[in-house]
């Protein structure tokens, strides 16, 4: 017979360890905090000239976005793919050339230089791609770092692409502003209202239909979590359309502060009522009360972009607090960022993702069950290329122009580490890890300008001065040995879809052969069903639980054996 | 005779002569000349490199002379500073990204011991502190133990908790970055330089070989520096001392790093580590101490190397970081773990490297043949594109085995 202990290790081993993951996330999230508050408090107290002092924060941000989106796209080929990447700035300075050289010879056409940047960056994907069959993990490493090297010489030589100072770029759009009239409007005009009531009625009527179709399949929780987790990808889609038309002009006659925000007062609030949705409405019977109190959030949006727009009449318009085209890259990269993150998201739990991790585990059996190596590798590459098409001409943005210093090999290593502390194959914890490195390294940038006694009289005792961006660096290094030693998975693990768990029970119901071993199976299914096992723990496990589950399961094989 | 041995007669007595001899065959197959070899294999990259330089070259004998010297000098830099990279990643099976910041302890240890104590006054009758040959020694023990610091801080725990190639190869990386920034926070970012002192006696063998004729060639190891010209020619072509000593402790390396392999128990046990690591252990083999004393010989090699590699001429914390993918880049090409397949190929990317420069060099901008620039720096390119091409159709390098149990 099996042993009553052994279930009982099993199940306990599951909570102890999301209880960890848990907790470790937390003291991920705190050291953000804390980082977030003295990257704030080096800004702002350095130096006196505050539009200065907001414009680092501004692009401080927008390059956390573009490192994270670039982090995203790496993920997806070391994480799930397998393929360790190394030359993986050659693909952004690709993307990023392309899109630059389009722009200044052949007039200024966002759209189709951004489909051009893409289809570059695919092409050299596809290339990198079919080596990877013959090659062993550090050859196609090294491939891939001395292509991406040899790519940055290649522009750094040749005068056509701009030599060693680069070429410089300013997006039409930045210039037909000046500088000081960039924001001309606080609140939101009557175009602007009625394009944000009509994508949201968008966003509401896909909603209501995806529900339904899933309430065909899913209980009624799920449905509704999945139906908003589809709604905030419409409304994402919308909101950069929304950017892109507010700094075009084509909303009004200037862009309008108000109608950003909005739109991003808008997508947050579908996010939090997601997660509200999640965590009230309890499992299968969700009550007409709960779910109002679930939604609630998207009211705050709704009653805001009223009052914006009732504001106008009253206050009057054409104020500039913004004099620079920086808000604009920052809100630009967050949500091309954010459309990245989606992507991955999407693959994560895509059938094209679950093969990728197949083969990224056990290449020999994923083969044998008819799963192409070559095709898949690719299919990953393309997706992981195409993304970095996209932001490349984002970051172009951000550097105003291209120089192929931006491009040297020391990025991929800082985009490895990012990846390594976040959490490898997971898209939330790639993000934070590209947030927390980053913001470290721009923490230390700040602090050597800082106005501090202390920081700035630091100096080794042979008189060399302390330099905090080195320490920066020491740190994230430090930092990626320790968690690569004790801690591999990162700050967020990978998420383990069931695929343990039935190994798990199998190898219990084999190891006995009185046991019904498909009633063994619907009762462990069952039990792990139940949300305070695989749920989030939302109330305390009471102390007889598994000794109530064991009996149970034992009293269901006994009737099952006396009924046959 | 046990009832094992029985049966094992049994089946080599029914093989039938045919198998034998294939078993045979392969065997012989796998014994290729040039791998058992390396100084052969040596001599004949230089002599590959030759016709090539004088196919494509429109100089004079002097000059191609001058370049081969060049080439060789650097190369003889590439063998001292690659062959580390090679050890280790033989034994412990991952690419070491950090390899290039043994680079930077070596040149800067170097640094600290001829400038920040005073060093050429703690002298030994005529050996002083700072004369390049002691300097080797502790450059060697004190790079060496960074080496094994790092083996015992990250690599072997690493191992212990059975880390893919790929954790291992972040690792390295996140090693090199924290010596690099550490290195360069002590520091500072200025341009620093070692010239490498000679003991004076050599100065004296020096004066004392050029004045009689025959032994005159010998000179160029002691003296300053000598001049040759080519009969018949007024060109006359630079010889320098770094130049020679630089190749002459390249081959003192390379005798005895094969000294080590072949005649000690050292060595041995290092490449029965290297083949098998559990098989090792069996046979009674501390393959713990083996690993320590790979990462220590690797770290105090290519610290030797970096003092003659970077010491003369300026250089800067990040100088180390800027070889790493040359570094890569000769030992790829010789198959990663290939001790002969890096000295081969040292030779190989170095001819190529002073190829490309020539060839660029000499060719006319205004040529609508010629597509690129040639005026710029393109000397990194060519040996990319060479180990890429050549990756592509031996994906194990030129002198790599194939792995059996590898599934490519």
């Amino acid at each position: 017979m099996y042993e009553d202990t052994d279930i009982q290790k099993i199940l306990e081993k599951r909570i102890v360890k999301k209880d960890q993951g848990y907790l470790r996330m937390l003291l991920g999230l705190i050291i953000l905090i804390a980082l977030l508050i003295i990257f704030l408090w080096a800004t702002f107290s350095s130096g006196t000239d505050r539009n200065k002092q907001f414009n680092f924060v501004l692009s401080s941000f927008t390059l956390i976005f573009i490192y994270a989106a670039f982090a995203l796209s790496l993920n997806l080929e070391v994480g799930y793919v397998g393929l360790p990447n190394f030359g993986k700035i050659g693909f952004v300075a690709i993307g990023a050339y392309t899109f630059v050289i389009l722009e200044t010879t052949q007039g200024s056409n966002l759209f189709v230089h951004v489909f051009w940047s893409v289809i570059a960056t695919l092409i050299f994907g596809v290339l990198m791609t079919l080596p990877s069959l013959r090659l062993k993990e550090d050859y196609f490493a090294i491939v891939t770092i001395v292509a991406g090297e040899i790519v940055r010489t290649i522009v750094q030589n040749e005068d056509k692409f701009g030599g060693t100072s680069g070429i410089n770029y300013v997006n039409p759009i930045f210039k037909k502003y000046s500088a000081d009239s960039l924001v001309k409007h606080i609140f939101i005009n009557f175009t602007s209202f009625l394009f944000l009531l009509v994508i949201v009625a968008i966003t509401v009527v896909i909603a209501i239909f995806q529900y339904r179709g899933y309430l065909k399949v899913n209980s009624s929780k799920r449905s509704m979590v999945r139906t908003l987790e589809n709604a905030d990808k419409v409304f994402l889609f919308f909101m950069l359309i929304g950017f892109i038309m507010n700094f075009a002009g084509i909303m009004d006659d200037g862009p309008s502060l108000g109608l950003d925000l909005m739109l991003l007062l808008t997508y947050f609030s579908i996010k939090i009522a997601k997660a509200t949705l999640n965590m009230i409405v309890s499992d299968n019977k969700p009550t007409t009360n709960n779910v109002l109190v679930g939604i609630s959030p998207l009211i705050i949006p709704i009653i805001s972009i009223v009052v914006f727009f009732l504001l106008r009449f009253s206050k009057g318009d054409t104020v500039s607090i913004i004099s620079t085209p920086k808000w604009y890259t920052a809100i630009l990269s967050m949500s091309i960022m954010l459309i990245a993150y989606e992507v991955m998201n999407i693959m994560d739990i895509s059938p094209l993702g679950r093969t990728l991790k197949a083969i990224r585990d056990d290449d020999t059996s994923a083969v044998s069950v008819g799963k192409g190596l070559l095709i898949n590798r690719l299919k990953g590459f393309v997706v992981a290329s195409f993304v970095i098409g996209f932001v490349a001409p984002f970051f172009v943005f951000f550097n105003a122009g291209v120089t192929p210093e931006t491009y040297l090999p020391l990025l991929t290593f800082i985009l490895y580490i990012m990846i390594i502390i976040g959490g490898t194959a997971n898209n939330r914890g790639v993000v934070f890890g590209a947030v927390t490195i980053e913001l470290l390294i721009l923490t230390a940038q700040r602090l050597q300008s800082v106005n501090n006694a202390f920081i700035q009289n630091l100096s080794y005792p042979w008189g060399q001065k302390v330099d905090p961006v080195n320490w920066a660096y020491i740190i994230t290094g430090v930092l990626l040995i320790v968690f690569l030693i004790f801690a591999p998975e990162g700050f967020f693990p990978e998420r383990k879809y069931n695929n343990d768990r039935y190994l798990d029970d199998l190898y219990l119901a084999d190891r006995d052969d009185d046991i019904d071993k498909s009633k063994f199976l619907s009762m462990l299914a069952k039990a792990s069903k139940s949300s305070l096992i695989y749920g989030e723990p939302k109330e305390e496990i009471p102390s007889n639980f598994f000794s109530n589950l064991l009996d149970q399961v034992k009293n269901k094989f006994k009737g099952g054996s006396e009924n046959e | 005779m046990s009832e094992e041995d029985k049966e094992i007669q049994k089946i080599i007595d029914e093989l039938n002569e045919e198998e034998i001899k294939e078993i045979q065959e392969v065997k012989t197959e796998k014994q290729s000349f040039v791998t058992d070899h390396p100084i052969v294999s040596l001599v004949i990259a230089i002599l590959i490199f030759i016709p090539i330089a004088w196919v494509f070259s429109v100089f004079t004998f002097t000059n191609l002379l001058q370049q081969f010297l060049f080439s060789v000098e650097r190369a003889a830099l590439y063998v001292m500073v690659c062959v580390g990279l090679t050890l280790t990643t033989r034994v412990l099976k991952f690419a070491n990204f950090a390899h290039a910041e043994f680079l930077t302890i070596g040149v800067y240890t170097g640094l600290v011991i001829t400038s920040f104590t005073n060093a050429s006054e703690i002298c030994l009758g005529d050996f002083c502190l700072d004369n390049i040959f002691l300097l080797s020694i502790f450059i060697f023990i004190i790079t060496g133990a960074f080496a094994v610091l790092g083996e015992k801080l990250i690599f072997g725990p690493l191992r212990k908790r059975n880390a893919t190639p790929l954790s291992l190869m972040v690792a390295s990386i996140g090693f090199g970055l924290v010596i690099r920034q550490l290195v360069s926070d002590f520091f500072g970012g200025r341009d620093q330089k070692i010239d490498l002192q000679y003991p004076p006696f050599f100065d004296k063998v020096g004066s004392n070989l050029e004045s009689i004729p025959v032994l005159k060639i010998f000179s160029i190891w002691f003296s300053e520096r000598v001049e040759f010209s080519i009969i018949g020619t007024t060109k006359v072509i630079a010889f320098n001392r770094n130049m020679v000593w630089k190749v002459t402790m390249m081959i003192i390396l390379v005798v005895l790093l094969q000294l080590l392999f072949k005649k000690t128990t050292l060595g041995i046990s290092m490449r029965a580590t290297a083949d098998d690591i559990d098989l090792a252990q069996i046979s009674g083999i501390n393959t713990q101490r083996i690993i320590d004393w790979t990462w220590f010989i690797a770290g105090g090699v290519t610290g030797v190397g970096a003092l003659f590699f970077l010491g003369p001429q300026a250089f800067v914390p990040f100088s180390g970081f800027a070889q790493l993918l040359i570094i890569f880049a000769v030992v790829t090409l010789g198959g990663f773990d290939s001790f002969e397949g890096t000295i081969v190929s040292a030779f190989i990317i170095s001819a190529i490297q002073t190829m490309t420069i020539l060839i660029n060099s000499n060719l006319d901008p205004d040529n609508p043949l010629v597509f690129w620039s040639p005026n710029k720096d393109w000397s990194l390119v060519g040996p990319f594109a060479t180990i890429i091409v050549v990756l592509i159709f031996r994906p194990r390098g030129l002198f790599g085995l194939v792995d059996p149990k590898s599934k490519l």
